[in-house]
């Protein structure tokens, strides 16, 4: 084993004193590092029951949008200006059909969270009838 | 009386780490006398001729086989019923929330592997994982006995010919200044290239304004690409992040002497074969301490507790311009790599396999 002359542990705690020691600066933009942490943070993953109704209807709202953007880019020289000579011909075609579907999407997306919400109430009454029911056997017992 | 062992590899591809390692696994055991084929479900053409599908594989009495265990297939039901014995080779599998929000068919599918994983557990007489961490899966999947060795990677293929144009048309980029970070991986939401899009846009803010970023890898989502894009063009660094998608070796190899720092804020590998390629390449590393990155790295990097954008920008700025930091991480990368050996590496995975298949 070589020798370890810069313990890493070491360095890593001295890179997050130095991060941290920037950011206190008064004169520092935090506001533009807010920034470039939110975006970030939007596209992190989070955590989902297979069986979140709710969840399945967020996921279904945030796909019904059509991202016309087609990418571009090519390893084979020029292909990329093709595509996007192509991109620029086709464009208000695929706008034209884009927003039929993206209405179409939004539209089932909007049917499951009506779905998801009428489920939570229903859920909600279910827990409430059992309740009253225990309370009514005790009762009568 | 000759041994014979044969792969089965669901997805068998040129350039990735798992078409790499079947191939040199297959070189190691015919060095070593073994009679080995591999079979496949689908192949990329550049490797087709090197095996065959696997429905025209007839088992023969004395063979075994070594299942490359990544994702699902039908391959497992085949295996299953042929009955012969058989080991597995995991390369790691990657927990299905990560594709839920991206691609819910790809979640799924990720679900089928584990499901297959626990499957092939049942009759499996042994498993290797390319990792410790991987280790801790297999056993959790009830494999028994299970060991470990590391992915096979050959030095020699990343000293062969580099795409000359891109390395000039790299170098010529940073020329005026800018230092080059690059991440290679596909576009997968557990590799996690959006933390490191933020955090090249905190380095270029703070740090250095002519930095650029390489982004090596082809899609396996397509709208996880696209919201990376977005992303880039949000945070202002779009004409400075560059998405090369699939590459060939050649160009691949141009990347790593291009670059000045390799990145990897991945938050799920069960390896991560371009870290250690970096390192070979005398590229610093700096990259997130989960899943087997620690022990991939081990002190031969910076290795973070936490990937925010600061912190890991504050990390890169102090590789690049301490020369002692520097150099001796590239130092510290060198001797990783020689760890990782293909002598070495392939010793450590016959005699495990030779330890578990009967003569």
């Amino acid at each position: 084993m070589a020798p370890d002359t810069l313990p890493r542990r070491a360095l890593a705690d001295e890179v997050v004193a130095a991060a941290a020691a920037r950011e206190a600066d008064p004169a520092f933009p935090a506001a533009r590092l807010a920034r470039i942490r939110a975006a970030a943070a939007r596209l992190a993953a989070s955590e989902y029951r297979p069986d979140d109704l709710r969840h399945a209807a967020l996921l279904l709202e945030r796909q019904a949008t059509l991202d016309l953007q087609v990418p571009t880019a090519s390893r084979v020289p020029g292909v990329s200006q093709v595509k996007r000579v192509l991109k620029a011909l086709m464009i208000w075609y695929l706008r034209f059909l884009g927003h039929q579907i993206t209405a179409f999407g939004q539209a089932t997306a909007r049917f499951g969270v009506t779905v998801a919400n009428r489920v939570d109430a229903v859920e909600a009454d279910v827990a409430d009838l059992e309740a009253r029911v225990a309370r009514l056997e005790a009762e009568r017992e | 009386m000759t041994r014979v062992l044969h792969q089965f590899v669901p997805n068998f591809a040129a350039g990735d780490a798992i078409g790499v390692h079947v191939r040199l696994t297959q070189a190691a055991l015919r060095a070593a006398g073994w009679e080995s084929e591999i079979f496949y479900d689908d192949a990329q053409a550049a490797v087709r001729k090197l095996g065959r599908h696997f429905t025209t594989w007839e088992p023969d009495a004395d063979a075994w086989v070594l299942f490359q265990l990544s994702t699902g297939s039908r391959m497992t039901s085949f295996v299953l019923e042929a009955g012969v014995p058989f080991g597995v080779y995991f390369h790691n599998i990657t927990p299905p929330l990560y594709f839920e929000r991206w691609e819910p068919g790809a979640a799924e599918n990720l679900r089928t592997a584990l499901a297959d994983m626990r499957r092939l557990a049942a009759n499996a007489r042994f498993a290797i994982a390319n990792s410790t961490f991987s280790e801790g899966d297999l056993i959790e999947a009830g494999y028994d006995p299970t060991t470990t060795s590391p992915v096979l990677l050959d030095a020699k293929e990343l000293d062969g010919p580099y795409n000359h144009r891109l390395l000039q048309r790299l170098q010529r980029e940073t020329a005026g200044g800018g230092k080059r970070w690059l991440f290679i991986g596909r576009a997968a939401p557990n590799k996690c290239q959006h933390d490191l899009i933020a955090a090249f846009a905190a380095y270029r803010e703070f740090y250095d304004p002519k930095a650029r970023l390489t982004l090596v890898g082809g899609r396996t989502s397509n709208v996880y690409y696209r919201s990376l894009e977005i992303l880039a063009d949000e945070l202002g660094v779009s004409a400075a992040v560059e998405f090369t998608d699939t590459i060939s070796d050649e160009e691949k190899l141009a990347c790593y002497r291009a670059a000045d720092v390799f990145v990897c804020l991945s938050e799920h590998e069960g390896f991560k074969v371009p870290v250690v390629e970096a390192m070979h390449f005398g590229v610093p590393v700096v990259a997130l301490a989960t899943s087997a990155v620690p022990e991939t790295v081990a002190d031969a990097g910076v290795l973070l507790d936490t990937k925010d954008p600061m912190v890991v920008a504050a990390a890169v700025d102090r590789v690049l311009t301490d020369d002692a930091v520097r150099a001796d991480l590239v130092e510290a990368g060198r001797r990783r790599f020689d760890d990782f050996s293909l002598e070495r590496s392939s010793r450590r995975l016959l005699d495990a396999i030779e330890r578990f298949v009967a003569p």
